[in-house]
């Protein structure tokens, strides 16, 4: 039985779109190997590396920048960390697609698999941007903070620490699930062209794969569960605790999931790139953009699910501490961003995706992912924005007259963002020339298990289960 | 999959039509019970309006009381038969066959019980109907900024859905039965059927119809839940008025829908001697979902707890030391999250404990009498500790009416269940059917390893 | 209305006259063990200090005929509406009994009829602690004022039968309403004027005046809902200060 996947896919009944939407895989694992190995070792975007390795530089500039503007006005760096929830939110997120698609076992996942663990280097650039927001936390004994600890023993730098053993803890567990993910494809791309003895010590016994899958699921959980548990910190410590009367237990669900659609949507824009200008078009089939924008779609819509059941509590309610928090954040001198942000994550993105041609296509999700990038960078601004602006802290509520005014980024905030984009975008790229972007064993593991066969004068493919 | 049956489609047909064609000897005996239990629950609405409420244990301020706990209840149940029939059926996940119409049935009797609830703990339950926008003449309109006009709304488009989703996954085995039985249920068979020949055309119809029910159901299947949250969180009462209501309503509901789900099926397994059918992969295919929800359903009521005292308000702390530290909303949240996750989840870490049927059935039970519980823990607490106007806080004791109520709750949707199970095949044959299709091996080296057909 | 907290000595006679003129349910003791008292202004007691020195403090509460009622906006049939006299109004007949209202009140306002006023049937007593309202009771009813059957909600309403009868009046004779021309029950039974009733939008009111009063705050003034009815702080030499309560 031979599998022949191109020719199957050409058909017209395997559905109404006229591209195949299966990858153009080489057959069998040795061919497999040779063409990863050979994109892998004539990498592309060299340019976008430059352009963004100046961008980053660009943005650690403006950090110093901002650094010796100094810690006493607060409001000076609400737009900073709007720009770190972001990058937690769009690059640092996207790695959940694979470890929560493993657990739902879906086969159009395999070729981006590492695709999207390659993202996991985010969140190295997540720790460098932390630590200078480090001092801007303000301490814990100014206000009705998460650390509910007697006025007399405040437990100063509880929320510094807390965030610092979050985004290390993330750091680890993702650069971990990187590296025991791709040693065996290094090893395979290595013995290829050095022998056995270049495989290091990975020999494709039967036990190391079991260890190594093992390891993948336990660090996968736990990379969700640093995910979530940073998400819950980081909106807390920067956001809730700073407006009084934000008494508000959805916002750090919220956070996470907006986190999760633009994680989504900053992974389909990679592909997006790696498939037109990176060079890896035959592996990134139909499949792999029309899958990820049906779960887009859907986080999308729970984009407005989760905003809404703050909202509609917070407006039916009218007490002055809930008006003064959707003023702060929302309706007050953060209106625009806010707005935008609306439009951005949950009226385009869902008006273009309701759509069979859009959703059903390479360009559509596309487009709609750059949309939540952008809005999702707006929303984190009029949050963060309007939360350091609240000056001074304390106190049940905020009184309408103390409602924080728009702040207008100056050049070390816009350095910094382009900095953040740029980093993002320049450490995936030298990762990718490090491990190779495509996930060799899972691919030859789904090529296995595969078969296409005729039933009844159909084509039709045989997925094997074999848990 | 490890056992993988292949079944004709006689023995399929014998097999799961044989509840329907001929009676089980328990089945008279079961409806019997769940009716006597039911009437109990007749007899006390009937008290209920003849001599007022005040045969409750509701008082001043504990206005609502079982019988909205038990609303809140019946509606999470029914979230699981659509939880696992669409969202299942849009993944195209093979071991949804067997579960789907027992879920789907589970789903639309339990929330036609669920309704009743709000109906019978009205003070005037028969001028129900103004809630209605009937009254064009003298432009009497219910009021639409009040949840309990949105939960009517959301809760018959739901039953709506759901029951369309029935009787659409239904038609090709009101046809099998159609052709198998004679005198009037043959004439009730066709008329339902609506003509179902079994054409390729008809299969494909039927399946797209699918496709579009499972989508269109999932935002209301969202939006139930969220809706009836919102009668508790858009208002001001201490432990209810928290933005979280929404999704950590909505993850209970499929947590204890989903155990609902388990519980049925092993009854089902067990008493129509099913055991072909539901096999011990689906329970072990549930019971990694449910780990997952579970996980979810702590993450949201942990948030709940924490901010009710992060913000300090004394009102928050005195409802939220009452439900920790007194007797008996204590020891309620030690069972809520001992019986709700802590057990449950520990044992179906493990393959052995998911796979086996008796294992699954008893933490199903807990897992329910642990979400009830916590129902009662979220709702009336807050109601008797209402504010800092510490003079008027009092105790619920409910009364024998209450409980007996929720006991014939329990009989309603076993009665309802009961029923159905005599006039249509509670596993869609032709799904069944479908699936021996779809079955199929690949050999990989040595290894035979089964296999499922795509398109 | 102004209630000054001064002046109330938890007497309970404004609960006794509520009750008399607005034909409320007898809270017998079979009721109030069932904690459902009906009535419609309380006077809550709370007890400080320890034995042999405790205080009581008093403060009557009724329905405060919020501006921003939270009750209004939860009602399924618009049972419960502000009016454009300032009143927060109950419509009994349109009532179905939800009781939605009574939990959103933080006040505690709102009184259900649990049970029914029965005339004729001593088997309903029986079962249940209807109260039986036959000849001669039924001579304390107030004419001016519904009874009300079981299931409806019920609260303070201001007097609004002696407010129509005030206007009536007014309106017949071709004139505007006088302060001090009528006013509630309770205020009228009070024996200390603690409760003084009047319209505050006019200057020269008794309750205007008070209004100014160095002592007035409202009950639970975070929530926002903009009552109508202003306390006046009791004052105790005595006192030590005390910190502010979140």
């Amino acid at each position: 039985m031979t599998a022949h996947t191109a020719q199957a896919g050409h058909a017209e009944h395997t559905g109404p779109h006229h591209v195949n939407p299966r990858p153009n895989l080489p057959e069998g694992p040795a061919a497999l190997t040779k063409d990863v190995a050979e994109r892998f070792a004539h990498p592309r975007l060299g340019a976008l590396l430059v352009i963004s390795g100046l961008m980053f530089l660009g943005g650690i500039a403006g950090v110093v920048m901002r650094i010796s503007g100094g810690y006493e006005d607060r409001a000076a760096w609400g737009f900073y960390a709007a720009i770190f929830a972001w990058v937690l939110s769009t690059g640092c997120s996207a790695p959940i697609l694979s470890v929560a698609t493993r657990l739902t076992k879906g086969y159009w996942r395999k070729p981006l698999v590492r695709m999207t663990e390659l993202f996991t280097v985010s969140t190295i650039l997540l720790v460098l941007l932390f630590i200078p927001l480090m001092p801007a936390i303000p301490s814990v004994a100014s206000h009705v903070s998460f650390w509910m600890t007697p006025a007399s023993t405040p437990l100063e730098g509880g929320p510094q620490w807390a965030l610092l053993l979050g985004v290390l803890g993330l750091m680890v567990c993702g650069l971990g699930l990187l590296y025991t993910s791709a040693r065996a494809d290094k090893a395979a791309i290595a013995e290829q062209s050095g022998g056995a003895a270049a495989a290091g010590g990975w020999g494709g016994t039967p036990n190391q794969w079991k260890v190594m899958r093992q390891g993948i699921t336990y660090l996968g959980s736990f990379y969700l569960m640093f995910l979530i548990f940073v998400h819950l910190l980081v909106s807390i410590e920067l956001a809730i605790t700073l407006v009084p009367g934000w008494r508000d237990p959805i916002f750090p669900a919220f956070h996470a999931i907006t986190g999760l659609q633009a994680g989504l949507a900053t992974l389909i824009i990679m592909l997006a790139v790696m498939k037109r200008l990176g060079g890896y078009d035959q592996y990134l089939g139909l499949d792999q953009f029309w899958n990820p924008a049906k779960l887009l779609m859907a986080f999308t819509m729970l984009w407005f699910y989760f905003w809404w059941s703050a909202f509609i509590i917070f407006w039916y309610g009218r007490t002055p501490a809930e008006v003064g928090v959707l003023l702060a954040t929302e309706f007050g001198p953060y209106l625009t961003p806010f707005v935008i942000g609306f439009v951005l994550n949950f009226v385009a993105p869902l008006l273009l995706l309701v759509w069979n041609p859009i959703r059903v296509s390479f360009n559509g999700p596309v487009v709609a992912s750059v949309l939540i990038v952008i809005g999702n960078f707006f929303d984190r601004w009029r949050i963060y924005g309007g939360a350091f602006g609240v000056n001074p802290l304390g106190g049940h509520e905020l009184p309408l007259d103390r409602i924080p005014m728009t702040r207008i980024p100056d050049l070390a905030d816009l350095l910094v963002l382009l900095g953040a984009l740029g980093g993002m975008v320049f450490f995936y790229l030298i990762a990718s020339r490090i491990i190779p972007p495509i996930s060799l064993w899972e691919v030859k593991e789904g090529q296995l298990l595969t078969r296409v066969q005729t039933l009844l004068r159909n084509t039709v493919t045989v997925i094997g289960k074999p848990e | 999959m490890q056992e993988r049956k292949v079944l004709t489609e006689l023995q399929i047909n014998d097999r799961l039509l044989w509840p329907v064609l001929q009676t089980p000897s328990w089945w008279w005996p079961a409806v019997i019970l769940a009716s006597l239990v039911l009437g109990g629950g007749v007899t006390a609405v009937t008290l209920m309006v003849t001599l007022g409420l005040g045969v409750t244990g509701l008082n001043r301020p504990v206005f609502w009381g079982f019988m909205i706990v038990n609303f809140v209840f019946w509606v999470g149940i029914s979230h699981a038969g659509v939880m696992i029939s669409s969202i299942l059926r849009l993944c195209q996940a093979e071991w949804r066959r067997p579960v789907t119409r027992a879920a789907e049935v589970l789903t639309v009797f339990s929330l036609a019980t669920a309704a009743l609830f709000p109906l019978i703990h009205m003070g005037r339950l028969w001028r129900f109907y103004w809630v209605f926008p009937y009254d064009f003449d003298r432009m009497l309109w219910p009021n639409v900024r009040s949840p309990l006009i949105w939960d009517p709304s959301a809760i018959f488009t739901y039953l709506t859905g759901a029951s369309l989703f029935v009787f659409m996954a239904l038609l090709p085995d009101m046809a099998i039965l159609r052709d198998r039985t004679t005198g009037w249920k043959h004439t009730m068979y066709s008329i339902t059927s609506l003509g179902w020949r079994g054409n390729p055309r008809q299969f494909k119809l039927q399946f797209i119809l699918g496709i579009l029910l499972s989508g269109l159901i999932l935002p209301v299947f969202v939006s139930v839940h969220s809706i009836v949250s919102w009668d508790f969180a858009v208002s001001l009462v201490p432990a209810w008025h928290a933005t979280v209501f929404a999704p950590y309503f909505v993850i209970g509901a499929v947590h204890s829908g989903v155990s609902g789900v388990v519980t049925m099926m092993v009854v089902l397994r067990t008493a129509f001697k099913w055991q072909d059918y539901i096999t011990p992969d689906h329970f072990d295919a549930l019971g990694r979902l449910l780990i997952a929800v579970a996980t979810a359903w702590l993450y949201f009521f942990m948030l709940d707890v924490l901010f009710a005292i992060y913000g300090g308000e004394t009102k928050e702390i005195a409802v939220m030391n009452q439900r920790i530290f007194s007797w008996p909303w204590g020891f309620f949240f030690f069972l809520i999250v001992v019986l709700g996750y802590i057990i449950p989840v520990g044992a179906w870490m493990f393959r052995s404990v998911r796979r086996n049927i008796m294992w699954m059935f008893f933490l199903s039970i807990i897992v329910n009498m642990s979400m009830w519980l916590e129902r009662l823990w979220l709702i009336i607490p807050g109601l008797q500790n209402k504010e800092r106007l510490t003079f008027n806080w009092s105790t619920y004791q409910p009364g024998i009416i209450e409980i007996m109520l929720v006991f014939s709750s329990f009989g309603l949707v076993c009665l309802g269940l009961l029923i159905f199970s005599k006039f249509f095949p509670l596993i869609p044959v032709w799904e069944e059917k479908e699936g021996q299709l779809f079955q199929a091996e690949i050999k990989i080296g040595n290894r035979t390893v089964p296999a499922i057909i795509r398109e | 209305m102004v209630v000054d907290i001064d002046r109330c000595t938890g007497c309970q006679a404004c609960v006794i006259a509520c009750q008399s003129e607005n034909n409320q349910l007898l809270s017998t003791e079979d009721i109030v063990r069932q904690r459902r008292t009906m009535a419609w202004i309380r006077v809550e007691r709370y007890w400080e200090g320890e034995f042999p020195n405790m205080k009581a403090r008093f403060i009557p509460m009724l329905c405060q005929h919020c501006e921003n009622a939270p009750c209004e906006p939860v009602c399924p049939v618009y049972a419960t509406y502000h009016n454009n006299e300032g009143l927060n109004v109950q419509v009994y007949n349109r009532c179905v009994g939800t009781r939605y209202c009574a939990q959103n009140c933080p006040y505690h306002a709102r009184v259900f009829n649990y049970w029914e006023r029965s005339t004729d049937a001593p088997w309903r007593e029986f079962f249940s602690s209807a109260q039986m309202v036959a000849e001669p009771m039924n001579e304390y009813l107030n004419p001016d004022v519904t009874v009300r059957t079981k299931g409806l909600m019920e609260k303070c309403t201001f007097c609004l039968q002696r407010i129509r009868r005030a206007t009536r009046t007014a309106k017949n004779e071709d004139r505007q309403v006088k302060d001090g021309e009528f006013t509630t029950a309770c205020a009228q039974a009070c024996p200390t004027s603690a409760i003084v009733f009047g319209d505050m939008l006019d200057h020269n009111s008794k309750v205007a005046k008070k209004l100014t009063d160095a002592r007035a705050f409202h009950v639970l003034e975070d929530l926002g809902t903009k009552p109508s009815v202003t306390y006046l702080k009791k004052v105790d030499p005595n006192a030590k200060p005390v910190a502010m309560e979140h």
